[in-house]
């Protein structure tokens, strides 16, 4: 089939309608030492200590960042072991006994309105570092080096976007969730000065539109906080598709929204932004798709950091048939497939998608140009896989695959069933020598 | 529980590359069964031995190549078939059968068709050339005597421009649209059967088999030129400008090889822009050979643009998006054509 692609198709999104369920929390729970971004780090307690929920139990050295590790549980630490990763790597966990108690450590405190309306940019940034505040849509970046930028920022866009199949979290999360979404909107607002902050959604779901227009009308009237209707695509959710349609600018490759004046965070990040700054609060449990084709009863949880994965699949009604099962970390789209369930959800995991592994046979490019026709930016997939298989980097580089995002739309378009974003990917290597 | 490691996206797209030739194959069933119809003895002798030759051809390449019978895999078999089925339907009725020359001339154009135009470049997916094109092309340059003494007068060469008359004529022959329209005329075996060509066209067009955007641009090039060729002959004194083009749209095979033959996505380019120009290229060729050779252009024109395909999908300059050489390149082709068009017709 020649045709461009652009909604991801035979999947209902329905899970926003249903609450989501509170996961029971586990007798032990699994806290990443080491993560995908920070290969070193320090733990500052010992086996058989005890921990506080919110106590810093260690330190993670990044590229150019410290990040404090929190513990999500109340209990015992017990020893340190090896579990997969989100990053798809097998990292160290500490394993913590939970004691069900949920003692808050007592650096958690809330602050008066006073106090928060009184800090500067610069002590919030401190206090973010120190909650150690990630983007929790799935990139996992600092928050705190995201704001630090020197431009100034006329735009706040906060992204409930989530257009991957079988995501629903997001959704869910805005109807529960909107007084911290709110409230984090405003503490960006603070912060930069700006008084246009628009939260994007999906037009396809008029009811959180809805909600969350009652939500502005009730509390925040005239504060310059708008709802932006989405279109429904994919990739929507990507920062270049959201700002060209939030606000008509068009970003060019390899630049940041920053560039363009614009701030943009998740909505779940900006919830944690608010936890931090009243409360002083890290991440301790956060909202999860279990979706796919391969589970039983897919639904959303409220998982604790740290619950292991094979939790989550019980808890969902166990596997869906006998086929071999891809387990992935993020969306079926540009999320990791882990190598088995050995896995621990941390806090930068938005859903676990189990699906049924994919029979399309591999057969020979006809040159049907659906991966050109659908690629968001622009780029030809199936050039770059010819100047890959003739190893030709002269060529690899006119075609510009630095550019690429790997969305995944030109493996999921391609009618011979080609895993092309496989090729983008070495040919970013081979463009980077 | 078995579990999979594997890279983004988990998740593919509801086709396949068999479905796409079988829609092919679908789309090719009208134009077969009109000409098994019309001419049952012919397709008798002609048909199955095209199909035969092809799926060998495609068989004995596989074997050489991947030496293992398994890898002579369903899709293999379906494009062969593609390239025997639609090469056959551009054969003359008439090729000598009465000697037995007919059988060997039809086995020797499928064959070199499909080695020379698709398995020497490493087979499905991998050709430069149009296969079935050219086999036709080859049958005519070859042995394109023997069909001069069929029954039917006007085999290969276009009815408008055949028996000698040079393409400078400014009286076409006087033959009515709708007998051209409904294939009552002399032809290849299924080029001119435009009812069954249109079906095959809107079901290709439905299933998303072949990009709109080459046909438009080849059908649209063709007949803006004819439109600008007619309008001078008839300001010389010569046919009405619309019964003119539509008489070079219906006569030949215009039709059937922008349906089936131009939109073959292995021979052409990728992206928007390239796909456009590829087809307004085509189609230029078409009516300058239409008109100046006195010979049909259409198998010509789609080889010449297979070779251009490459070059519009060079690296250095290729873009899915419309650029300014596209631009460029577009402005200069119309104005090479329109030249090439008019002068030679005006000064005349």
């Amino acid at each position: 089939m020649i045709a461009k692609t652009t909604k991801i198709g035979g999947v209902d999104n329905l899970l926003s309608k249903r609450p989501a369920i509170p996961a029971p929390i586990p007798d032990y729970v699994y806290i990443a030492v080491e993560n995908g971004r920070c290969a070193k780090a320090d733990i500052y307690v010992k086996e058989g200590d005890h921990v506080n929920l919110g106590q810093m139990i260690g330190m993670r050295h990044g590229p150019f960042f410290d990040q404090p590790i929190h513990s999500s549980v109340s209990g015992t630490m017990v020893k340190v072991e090896k579990h997969y990763h989100r990053c798809g790597k097998l990292v160290n966990f500490m394993k913590i006994e939970n004691d069900r108690l949920d003692t808050l450590d007592p650096s958690i405190k809330d602050r008066t309105p006073e106090e928060v309306a009184a800090m500067t940019k610069e002590e919030m940034i401190k206090i973010i570092e120190n909650c150690a505040c990630v983007g929790l849509g799935g990139s996992g970046f600092p928050t705190h080096v995201k704001l630090q930028t020197k431009e100034k920022i006329n735009y706040i866009l906060i992204n409930g976007i989530e257009c991957e199949p079988y995501l629903d979290t997001d959704q869910r999360f805005m109807l529960d969730k909107t007084k911290e979404i709110f409230g984090g909107t405003k503490l960006l607002m603070q912060m930069f000065n700006c008084n246009d902050a628009r939260i994007c959604v999906k037009e396809t779901h008029p009811e959180i539109i809805k909600h969350l227009n009652d939500m502005i009308e009730k509390y925040y009237p005239n504060e310059g906080i708008v709802v932006s209707p989405m279109k429904n695509f994919y990739p929507q959710g990507w920062e270049v598709a959201m700002v060209k349609t939030a606000l008509g600018i068009k970003m060019a490759p390899g630049k940041i929204p920053p560039a363009y004046g614009i701030m943009n965070v998740n909505v779940t990040t900006a919830a944690q932004i608010y936890d931090a700054i009243w409360h002083n609060m890290p991440v301790y449990e956060r909202y999860m798709s279990v979706n796919g084709d391969g589970i039983n009863a897919p639904s959303n949880f409220v998982v604790r950091v740290g619950t292991p994965v094979i939790n989550l699949v019980h808890l969902a009604g166990g596997y869906k048939g006998d086929e071999k099962k891809v387990l992935i970390f993020g969306g079926p789209m540009m999320g990791t497939a882990l190598p088995n369930e050995d896995c621990i959800a941390t806090k930068t995991v938005t859903s676990l998608i189990v699906m049924n592994e994919s029979t399309k046979p591999e057969a020979a490019c006809i040159r049907c140009g659906s991966c050109v026709l659908s690629c968001p930016q622009g780029l030809q997939p199936v050039l770059i896989m010819e100047a890959v298989k003739s190893a030709n980097r002269e060529r690899v580089k006119m075609l510009t695959p630095l550019n690429c995002m790997e969305c995944g739309l030109c493996t999921y378009s391609c009618t011979s069933g080609i895993r092309v974003t496989d090729y983008v990917r070495r040919a970013k290597l081979l463009a980077k020598l | 529980m078995q579990f999979v490691k594997e890279t983004s996206p988990h998740i593919r797209r509801k086709d396949s590359l068999m479905w796409m030739l079988l829609n092919v194959i679908i789309a090719l069933l009208p134009v077969v069964i009109w000409a098994a119809v019309a001419y049952p003895m012919p397709m008798l002798r002609i048909y199955p031995l095209a199909l035969v030759t092809c799926v060998l051809c495609e068989f004995i390449f596989i074997l050489i190549t991947k030496k293992s019978v398994k890898e002579f895999k369903i899709e293999n078999i379906l494009s062969a078939l593609i390239t025997g089925m639609i090469y056959a339907l551009c054969l003359p009725t008439e090729l000598g059968f009465a000697s037995g020359t007919g059988y060997f001339v039809v086995v020797a154009g499928a064959a070199i068709g499909i080695i020379l135009g698709k398995l020497v470049f490493g087979g499905l997916g991998n050709n430069i050339f149009n296969p079935a094109a050219l086999g036709m092309i080859v049958v005519r340059l070859f042995w394109g005597g023997i069909s001069g003494n069929s029954a039917d007068p006007s085999i290969f060469v276009d009815p408008s421009i055949s028996a000698g008359a040079t393409s400078l004529q400014t009286a076409l022959p006087a033959t009515n649209l709708l007998d051209l329209f409904l294939g009552r005329v002399p032809g290849a075996l299924g080029e001119t059967f435009h009812i069954a060509i249109l079906v095959g066209m809107v079901y290709l067009l439905i299933t998303k088999t072949i990009d709109w955007k080459v046909l438009v641009s080849y059908l649209g090039s063709f007949i803006v030129l004819t439109l600008v060729a007619g309008l001078i002959l008839q300001i010389k004194g010569g046919d009405n400008v619309c019964y003119y083009a539509l008489y070079q749209l219906l006569s030949g095979g215009v039709l059937f090889g922008a349906v089936y033959m131009i939109t073959d996505p292995v021979t052409g380019p990728v992206g928007d822009p390239a796909r456009v120009l590829f087809g307004a290229f085509a189609g230029v060729i078409t009516v300058i050979i239409r008109l100046f050779a006195g010979t049909e252009g259409v198998g010509f024109s789609i080889l010449f643009a297979n070779m251009i395909a490459p070059a519009l999908n060079y690296p250095q300059w290729s873009s899915s998006r419309w650029k300014k050489w596209h631009y460029i390149a577009g402005g200069a082709l119309a104005g090479v054509a329109l030249l090439a068009v008019i002068l030679p017709l005006a000064l005349k």
